[in-house]
């Protein structure tokens, strides 16, 4: 299905005007950032095509892979508590194998990480667990349709 | 359509994308005018004026910055999986108008990815990357909302369709404008998946919130400060070997110079400083990175200061640090922010003289303030 693309004079004045934001925002980092753009360019693309490009094919490729064996009653819980997985591993990344932060400074990243992401996992699967045994009960406590 | 059909789940349908795209929405916006708060603070243009009080407002808008981001990584996800079989739709591109949407999807899409991950590595000072953050974060926001703007527009009329329950079935002839999505999931089917998407926000939140929220500070396993973790109780940003100061520098031969557009400029000793009649008051740090801590400190109000040395009652003044480089050594402190009785030259915190890592002897500390503008090792107060 490819929806209707026709669109009001509104939707064009919204384009002008995002538009001129979209340039404002590109001028300045002309302005301010001009010796850095080939590096804020690599985050950027390379944000955009590790999202569309690697995340969600991975998550396809994931949910494909564990739907086959998750039970059904099980696998909202499991697909939140994998969403949480990544989330959570993800930002705790460069804190668990100690990248960035002042070397001077035991006031930033003051606690230990590694423990902070299991104990954080832990809740999580926990969580999911209780969840999904919940959806367990209730689906057999509903008579068969 | 072929991929599309193909990557099926019930999922993949405009009702969840809209929803995730309206929570998406509103998060975004919290981040920009927060955002924008904070740049225009910290570089207020002629217009603007930041006022003293509520005293803990810069605390709330930056903590609110910090912790609607970190909230949104989940949502963005989510929202990217169910919109996904959308990138593959053929023919890529119909005409003029779907066009422009699609060729505004890749700032929005690069934009926000920037903007998380850049944001995020920040708070915990981890730059594996040329640019300058802060600069590069600003920028890039302009360019991210200026692609939401369009995104908002060709998709208005089909989320208004969605949250009035008016949207067709996906088989129904007439179709609103910007529909793309071939899925149908059952409502129990939809609850589910949101509200777990929503439960993992909440969990994000939790792990971290705690830096600024200081009664869930024990469950914020993961959040890159501890309110009450530092030197005397506090968090510091900046210690002073960070900012080349020594000891040597704070000993006997401190003063702190009085200058600019004065009646009387002075010069005067910390046991000086300490004569002088001394005020209390509880005031938090609050650092752009979005952690905050209360301390209770102990100083001269700037505007008794400015008093004694005779200058305007509506002085705005220049804070210079014994800090010897960096962006932060000097700070402009408003004629509102100098005339607020609690914005003080600390001598103390918590009853004890500053940690040096706190900016001993002497530091600025103002109500309504971002931390970076709380300076530090004060050696001299500039009239302007």
């Amino acid at each position: 299905m490819n929806g209707d693309d026709r669109r009001g004079p509104s939707f064009w004045l919204a384009v002008a005007f995002g538009g001129y934001l979209v340039w404002v925002g590109a001028s300045y980092l002309w302005d301010a950032q001009r010796e850095n753009l080939r590096s804020i360019g690599t985050w950027f693309v390379g944000g955009a095509l590790a999202l569309d490009l690697l995340l969600v094919p991975l998550a396809a490729v994931v949910g494909l892979g564990l739907r086959r064996v998750v039970p059904a009653w099980a696998w909202p819980a499991v697909r939140a508590a994998l969403l949480a997985t990544a989330v959570l591993a993800g930002y705790s990344w460069p804190l668990v194998t100690d990248r960035g932060g002042q070397p001077d400074n035991p006031t930033l990243r003051p606690r230990d990480y590694d423990r902070g992401l299991l104990v954080a996992l832990a809740a999580v699967w926990l969580l999911a667990g209780a969840a999904a045994l919940a959806s367990f009960v209730r689906q057999r406590a509903e008579p068969a349709a | 359509m072929a991929v599309a059909e193909r990557y099926s789940s019930d999922l993949h349908e405009t009702r969840s994308a809209a929803l995730l795209g309206l929570a998406l929405g509103v998060a975004f916006t919290i981040c920009f005018a927060t955002g924008l708060l904070s740049h225009l603070v910290q570089h207020p243009p002629g217009w603007f004026t930041w006022p003293s009080r509520p005293a803990g407002l810069y605390r709330v808008t930056q903590g609110l910055h910090v912790a609607t981001g970190l909230a949104s990584i989940p949502l963005l996800v989510a929202k990217l999986w169910v919109v996904a079989p959308a990138f593959w739709t053929t023919p890529p591109v119909r005409n003029v108008t779907h066009a422009v949407e699609r060729a505004m999807l890749f700032p929005l899409v690069g934009g926000s990815a920037f903007l998380l991950v850049s944001g995020t590595f920040n708070t915990f000072q981890f730059y594996p990357w040329d640019f300058f953050f802060t600069r590069a974060h600003y920028g890039v926001a302009w360019i991210t909302v200026g692609a939401l703007v369009v995104h908002i527009a060709a998709k208005a009329a089909l989320t208004r369709a969605t949250v009035t329950g008016r949207l067709p079935d996906p088989d129904a002839e007439a179709q609103p404008v910007g529909r793309e999505l071939v899925g149908r999931a059952e409502p129990t089917e939809r609850r589910r998946f949101l509200g777990g998407v929503a439960a993992v926000s909440g969990v994000v939140t939790l792990a971290t919130v705690g830096q600024t929220l200081r009664p869930l500070r024990a469950v914020s396993v993961l959040a890159p400060r501890d309110p009450a973790v530092g030197p005397q109780g506090l968090p510091v940003n900046k210690t002073a070997r960070a900012a080349r100061v020594t000891p040597e520098l704070t000993g006997d031969d401190y003063r702190l110079r009085v200058t600019g557009r004065v009646g009387r400029p002075l010069e005067l000793t910390l046991a000086e400083l300490a004569a002088l009649p001394q005020r209390t008051a509880t005031l938090p740090i609050a650092c752009v990175e979005g952690w905050s801590a209360s301390g209770t400190w102990r100083g001269v109000p700037l505007r008794d200061l400015l008093e004694l040395a005779d200058a305007a009652p509506d002085a705005e003044v220049q804070l210079e640090s014994l800090q010897t480089g960096g962006l932060y050594r000097r700070s402009i402190v408003s004629a509102t922010h100098a005339a607020d009785r609690d914005t003080l030259l600390a001598l103390t915190l918590g009853g004890e003289p500053l940690h040096l890592d706190h900016g001993y002897p002497l530091r600025l500390i103002g109500p309504n303030r971002p931390g970076v503008m709380q300076t530090k090792w004060v050696t001299e107060v500039r009239v302007l």
